[in-house]
């Protein structure tokens, strides 16, 4: 910087310069002097300098700044992100635009690895649905501790978590695409009409309908639980036959965003509820500013709600009506603005089968 | 904001898995990211949606990443790709008249009046400033954006911007040019 020759310097050129820029903005430290001493140095620039000032002051933008909760908040939610890994969060292919992209995450029959103590290998779900499959089939396993990409011949992805295999045939069916997956996989899945993707993992089929979401099925949990992002899935539980695998959406439990279904393997039940976290759906455009209530109509508050979060709400219509919200209800999750409506207007709630129940006496 | 040294390094210990690298990494871009993004749409929602998904696949994809010198220039030019993608699927359900491809919609204004008042400009003056300053396309003002606030040089900004490097020298000159006229013929 020193070495430059300033005084050849056009206004442009001044305005050119990082340095010099933060100058006129007061962006230098205070021991930063160096351009109240050129500029006493060399009087003659004086023009061309104040010029160069004007111009970049001419060029201010204005700033978008975030308010300090609301980012605070936002970083929250990324480094959740983290903690939800392996990813639940729909993952968007970075190439192929005609791909949706179908991200979920199958952990499943941890039972095949030698791990916790086990000294032989137990044949488990997976085995035998491998095995059960007629026709060359192709095995990939991961033994190394990096995350293995597998590609199919449909164009979906597979990301293998360490320790995790996946079995697929080596030609896919005409009409369905099938994999049996014990571990821990992520899917992106290349969307295709008429030909459904199928993941095996444990006693759970999930078959994806262009979306995303995810499945934790520990092989010494009690539990299987499928948690949806975006899309629909349909989620087949208990028996899950070979020769009945591209089973039709309606035999199985429909999710959609937010809602989740915990399977128990003993005694053999199937809840569906809502995901402890409800989050905005993208898809529904609603920002959270669009929770500021001004004397909204409860009817339309919970309008708003379902639409914003994709869940059900029950009520009676002709006890609410005259009910109104004054409550700016941006920065609170789902649950907790369910808690201040119901205080504010005197009612309770519940939830029950993914959908929220509410009890009012009304308002006069 | 920290040294170039330290980002690299806050990088690669991300790209190894480093979580606490990770969540400083988005809170020391957080902001930068956000003044941009809000520059390319004015729907500030898609845009806390898009930084999000950008970090989030950055985590995903992180043993994929190269390493990269460059952290805040790579961050700029995803987000800004999928800003546009974004607005690009909303457009087809809106039947609105879609961007021209090459030019996404910069929607970054100059606020003259609030830092040229201290520097006793005639009322003539601000004038012929406000119509230099409308004049300038959407390319100009992001260029001007990313070299002035963002403190990209050419061969960066030809990058993000997808045009090339002549361009950008070319239409950063004559704005600048044009600019400066506006303050000669001050009487």
């Amino acid at each position: 910087m020193d070495n430059t020759d300033f005084s050849a310097y056009s206004a442009e050129d001044f305005v050119l310069d990082d340095h010099f820029r933060r100058w006129v903005n007061g962006q230098l430290p205070p021991e930063d002097t160096f351009w109240d001493t050129w500029l006493r140095q060399h009087p003659q620039k004086a023009e061309t300098i104040r010029q160069a000032t004007w111009m970049v002051k001419a060029l201010a933008m204005e700033e978008a700044t975030l308010d300090q909760p609301r980012m605070a908040e936002n970083l929250h939610r990324i480094a959740q992100l983290t903690e939800r890994e392996p990813g639940t969060w729909y993952l968007f292919s970075p190439s192929g635009w005609y791909r949706v992209a179908a991200a979920l995450v199958v952990l499943a029959g941890l039972g095949w690895y030698l791990g916790r103590g086990l000294k032989t290998v137990v044949p488990t779900k997976y085995q035998e649905m491998v095995l059960a499959q007629t026709g060359p089939t192709i095995e990939k396993s991961n033994t190394s501790t990096q995350p293995l990409k597998v590609a199919l011949s449909d164009g979906s992805v597979i990301t293998l978590q360490p320790h995790s295999k996946i079995s697929y045939p080596e030609v896919f069916a005409p009409d369905k695409r099938e994999v049996y997956l014990s571990g821990e996989g992520f899917f992106d899945i290349a969307k295709k009409a008429n030909s459904p993707f199928l993941v095996y993992a444990n006693e759970i089929v999930t078959k994806v309908l262009g979306t995303s979401f995810s499945v934790k099925a520990y092989e010494h949990d009690n539990t299987v639980v499928v948690k949806v992002v975006t899309g629909r899935v349909s989620v087949l539980s208990g028996k899950v036959k070979n020769d009945n695998p591209a089973f039709s959406e309606a035999e199985g439990v429909i999710l959609t965003p937010n809602q989740m279904v915990v399977y128990a393997r003993t005694p053999e039940k199937l809840t569906k509820t809502l995901v402890e976290h409800p989050v905005l759906i993208k898809s529904s455009h609603t920002k959270p500013s669009d929770f500021n209530f001004m004397n909204t109509p409860l009817p339309l508050v919970f309008k708003k709600l379902e639409a914003g979060y994709g869940v059900t709400i029950v009520y009676d219509h002709d006890v609410l009506q005259n009910c109104t919200l004054m409550a700016p209800l941006e920065n609170e999750t789902l649950y907790e603005k369910l808690d201040l409506i119901c205080k504010v207007i005197g009612a309770s709630y519940e939830v029950v089968d993914a959908q929220i129940i509410i009890s009012s006496q009304g308002c006069d | 904001m920290s040294t170039t040294t330290e980002v690299t390094e806050l990088w690669l210990a991300f790209k190894k898995g480093d979580k606490e690298a990770f969540n400083r990494l988005a809170s020391l871009f957080y902001q930068t990211l956000y003044s941009y993004g809000t520059k390319l749409t004015p729907d500030r929602g898609l845009v806390e949606d898009c930084i999000q998904d950008l970090f989030f696949e950055l985590w995903q994809r992180r043993t994929f990443l190269g390493a990269t010198e460059h952290v805040k220039f790579y961050l700029l030019k995803a987000l800004r790709r999928k800003i546009y993608h974004e607005k690009k699927t909303q457009d087809k359900w809106n039947a609105q008249a879609v961007e021209a491809q090459d030019e996404q919609a910069f929607v970054g204004e100059f606020s003259v009046e609030k830092n040229i008042i201290d520097l006793e400009t005639s009322e003539l003056h601000l004038k012929k400033l406000h119509h230099v300053l409308a004049k300038l396309s959407k390319r100009q003002r992001e260029i001007i954006y990313l070299k002035f606030y963002q403190e990209m040089d050419y061969e960066q900004i030809a990058n993000v911007m997808s045009i090339n490097y002549q361009s950008v020298r070319n239409l950063l000159h004559t704005a600048l040019r044009e600019l400066k006229e506006a303050w000669v013929q001050e009487p």
